[in-house]
């Protein structure tokens, strides 16, 4: 596809403003946005850059590919704009990535982003060899042809806040007596980011590797903690033959709840928000597993934060944000943003469902000095901690 | 019109100086973000030379000092929700983004009364009044829109409702020089924190002089609205008519006795556009399309109600009454699936979420608007106006027929007029058709305005031609006192300023 396929939709913002506030809530929904203030930054803006572009009003420069890639792609604005005006607003910002890649006008940590997936297989640019080091002495078997493949992601494999959820979930799946393996250094990145970032032809590469290595290993079902991973393997790998079941590492616990598999008994006395991580929730539409599961913890009291459900606010990590850090930090920073509205509700416990959001979320808390106020937890530390 | 002894990288640095580096641009990419709005398919772009966003009042009036000292325009916007252009730097200079003030500052529930910044949306201010017991009049438009931008610069009203159309109570001003001017009670300095909710004090309305005045008077950064109680029982009636005639009758009915919270007709076709449960089925699919018109009456009158158990339940048996009078029948939106009753909860009471589905798949905005027509006229009007449009060669992209989606509302207090919509739609990427619908939207108000009485809510320089020549020249008169070099909003108010 190119710029001139969303021609109609192009021509069709009527500049509502649904991409800048969010309805229900009515307070604002765009990360970029409101991190930088100015329209370029909204949707609308984008759109308007685009319109540009096709009518040959501006040019492509260093400026406007950083605008494009300021947006972390949370989807709120197309949830906003689609119902009511069917403008697909943010396939139009993607192709507007995509057409940045292939002119090779992103900017510099987008590129050394992808360059590091490309070359070491995750963002980080470390080895393979330590992808699985999260698991040392937690008794993980590496998979081989068990019932459940336990795709980790690489936020979960390197990040040291993603690797405690990816530990809590895997001490969950151990304590359920569930038959499950990890890919362990053979795993590469999902690709989902690379996919939204307009590296299309990387995508590609990794999809196919990856369905090889599923398929020769066996592999029919996943489960992930990473709702970026659990969008790639069940909606994107598809149209490359690679059909699996997928699920998150919600909605497994819940049927692990429901079957009796684990008992949630040890109480965990606190008051909670949740944060739905928008791959997971407004992406893919799951709200209610992670809440359920909150709820059957004994001790715990559930808050909501105003702009919950389909409406939450992005902690900003989408668009390979959480490594290149576009978006910067200070008060407008979007995790800062839902810091402050999650300890508005009163919560002592912020829990997440998306190691990208953890790690987002959690160096916010740090940097507002909110750590007597407000704590980070993967769900799955939760859980794992209410099992007797 | 720029002073051309200062260099625009002098004056910027002047701007950065006032709003900070991360509140101003002049860089191309970000200015052009701000060179469309919902008119631009038919007046084009126009792209400032600078973009600022002040972040409080003295922040606003140094960037209008820098702007007069250097006779550079300025063209305010908020979130430039509107259809006409009204919020593009048509003389260039400095798009002003007044989002950066979005504090509601106070909400008085004894006065029924909100202070609130430009960047305050109806939504917002609607969901923090509900939370105080007290609700606020809203439009037919999207909740994006703005209180300071549709009652100041567009002359809106909350126009479904029993209440007077105007709210605005008092503004802060940022004129044209630099100087604030504020308005109503708030002009005596002690009233700002006890009373600025008093309209009507010290003499002529200077606050209605800003109503409808386009920003060319000056900045709002400060406006008190009036608000209204909500009570132990709201409820909302729908009612199903055949035929024109007889709703609009009992329109005018209800609207005498001043008992709705919101009232107006709407024909099948905007029903269907604006609650249809999937919109992309809706436009794509001729069959989907079909069905959802079938799920509606004719014509739907819908009304909100808002009082006590007690107060509700008469409303509804005069309603009852009112309806069987005029052979109309409720309607029973239970009847429908879930999410069509849903997208009718949000449509109907005002600035809701999909309220903009009306534009239909072009998602553009023609519309015939006849404000102020006489109830008697309402029925020959809207029959005329569609009959015009028909033979003028319109047709819908949505259904292939001439009628447009409608809607007609009372207009002020008892329904003493009525406002008529026509909702006419243009292909964006087809100038030829752009032109073939304005042609036909500029005939039929011509004659709607000359044998209806029809009118403009707002002195748009493109429509209201042959108006009095001392109405010209008072307004002129009134726009160069405010604005002796005409840089605030430069040819919005007046043609060619």
């Amino acid at each position: 596809m190119a710029l001139k396929d969303f021609k109609r939709d192009i021509f069709r913002c009527d500049k509502c403003g649904g991409c800048i506030i969010g309805y229900g809530s009515f307070m604002p929904s765009c990360p970029s946005g409101e991190r930088f203030g100015l329209m370029a930054y909204y949707a609308r803006g984008m759109v308007d850059l685009a319109y540009g572009l096709l009518t040959d009003k501006i040019n492509w420069s260093d400026k406007l590919s950083n605008i494009v890639y300021a947006c972390a792609d949370c989807k709120m604005c197309e949830t906003m704009c689609t119902e009511n005006t069917a403008v697909r607003n943010l396939d139009v910002i993607m192709e507007l990535k995509h057409e940045a890649v292939e002119r090779g006008s992103i900017p510099l940590k987008i590129r050394d982003f992808l360059e590091g997936i490309d070359k070491y297989g995750n963002p980080y640019q470390k080895s393979r060899q330590k992808r699985s080091e999260w698991a040392k002495d937690l008794g993980v078997r590496e998979y081989s042809g068990e019932e459940f493949l336990f795709f980790v992601g690489c936020v979960g494999s390197y990040d040291e806040i993603g690797q405690r959820s990816a530990r809590a979930f895997a001490e969950v799946l151990l304590k359920s007596g569930v038959s499950f393996g990890i890919l362990g250094n053979k795993e590469i990145c999902d690709g989902n980011e690379v996919s939204r970032l307009g590296e299309k032809g990387l995508f590609e590469k990794l999809a196919e590797k990856n369905i090889a290595l599923f398929k020769e290993s066996g592999v029919s079902k996943v489960i992930t903690i990473s709702p970026h991973a659990y969008n790639a393997i069940k909606n994107e790998y598809l149209r490359f033959g690679g059909k699996f079941e997928v699920s998150h590492s919600t909605q497994f616990m819940q049927d692990l709840l429901k079957a009796g598999k684990i008992q949630l008994t040890k109480e965990v006395k606190a008051k909670v928000t949740y944060h739905d991580p928008c791959w997971l929730g407004r992406r893919n539409g799951e709200y209610d597993a992670p809440r359920k599961i909150l709820q059957a913890v004994p001790g715990i009291q559930l808050v909501e934060m105003t702009r919950n459900r389909q409406y939450s606010y992005c902690c900003g990590g989408g668009g390979g944000n959480f490594i290149s850090d576009v978006l910067g930090g200070g008060e407008k920073a979007p995790a800062s943003i839902r810091v402050r509205e999650a300890v508005e509700t009163g919560a002592d416990l912020l829990v997440v469902a998306c190691p990208i959001c953890a790690r987002m979320l959690e160096d916010a808390v740090k940097s507002k000095d909110f750590e007597d106020k407000l704590n980070i937890k993967d769900i799955s530390e939760i859980v794992r901690n209410s099992i007797a | 019109m720029s002073n051309r002894s200062k260099s625009k990288e002098q004056i910027f640095k002047e701007l950065v100086e006032v709003v900070g580096v991360e509140n101003a641009s002049m860089e191309t990419e970000v200015l052009f973000s701000y060179a469309r709005d919902g008119m631009s398919p038919i007046m084009g772009d126009f792209v400032p030379d600078y973009v600022v966003r002040p972040g409080c009042l003295e922040e606003a009036q140094q960037v209008v000092r820098i702007a007069a000292e250097n006779t550079i325009p300025l063209q305010p916007i908020s979130m430039g929700t509107n259809f006409g252009g009204l919020v593009l730097a048509t003389g260039g200079g400095i798009q002003v983004d007044m989002r950066g003030m979005n504090r509601i500052i106070e909400i008085n529930e004894v006065s029924m009364a909100a202070t609130i910044e430009p960047g305050v949306t109806w939504g917002e201010l609607n969901r923090e009044a509900k939370k105080r017991g007290l609700y606020l009049d809203v439009p037919f438009g999207p909740y994006t829109g703005t209180p300071v931008g549709g009652w100041c610069g567009w002359n809106l009203s909350g126009y479904f409702s029993s209440a007077p159309p105007d709210k605005v109570l008092s503004l802060e001003v940022v004129l044209p020089s630099g100087e604030i001017l504020r308005t109503a009670s708030l002009a005596y300095p002690p009233h700002e924190k006890i009373n600025p909710y008093f309209r009507e004090a010290y003499g002529p309305d200077l606050t209605g002089l800003f109503r409808g005045s386009f920003g060319a008077f000056g900045i709002v950064t400060k406006m008190t609205v009036g608000l209204h109680p909500l009570f132990e029982t709201q409820a909302r009636i729908d009612i199903d008519f055949e035929d024109l005639d007889p709703a609009v009758k009992a329109m005018q009915a209800v609207a005498r006795r001043n008992i709705q919270t919101f009232l107006a007709l709407y024909n099948n076709y905007m029903m269907a556009v604006t609650c249809a449960p999937d919109f992309y089925k809706f436009v794509s699919d001729k069959e989907e399309l079909m069905r959802v018109f079938r799920l509606f009456p004719r014509y739907l009158m819908s009304l909100g109600l808002n009082g006590s158990a007690k107060q509700v339940a008469l409303y509804k048996e005069m309603i009852g009454d009112i309806v069987a009078k005029n052979g109309g029948s409720i309607f029973d939106p239970t009847k429908l699936e879930q999410q069509v009753q849903e997208n009718m909860d949000d449509f109907l009471p005002g600035a809701g979420r999909r309220v903009n589905r009306f534009l239909g798949p072009f998602n553009t905005h023609a519309s015939i608007t006849l404000w102020g027509v006489g109830f008697d006229k309402v029925v020959s009007a809207t029959k005329e106006a569609c009959r015009i449009i028909e033979e003028m060669g319109y047709r819908s992209e949505m259904t292939g027929e001439s009628e447009p989606t409608m809607i007609i509302c009372p207009w002020a207090l008892h329904g003493r007029t009525a406002y008529i919509e026509l909702d006419l739609s243009y292909n964006p990427e087809d100038p030829g058709h752009i032109q073939k619908v304005l042609g036909i939207n500029q005939k039929t108000m011509e004659i709607m305005r000359d044998k209806y009485g029809a009118s403009m809510n707002i002195y748009y320089p493109g429509y209201c031609g042959p108006l009095m020549p001392e109405y010209i020249k008072l307004l002129k008169a009134i726009k160069k006192y405010f604005d002796q070099d005409g840089i605030m909003a430069p040819g919005k108010l007046i043609a060619g300023d």
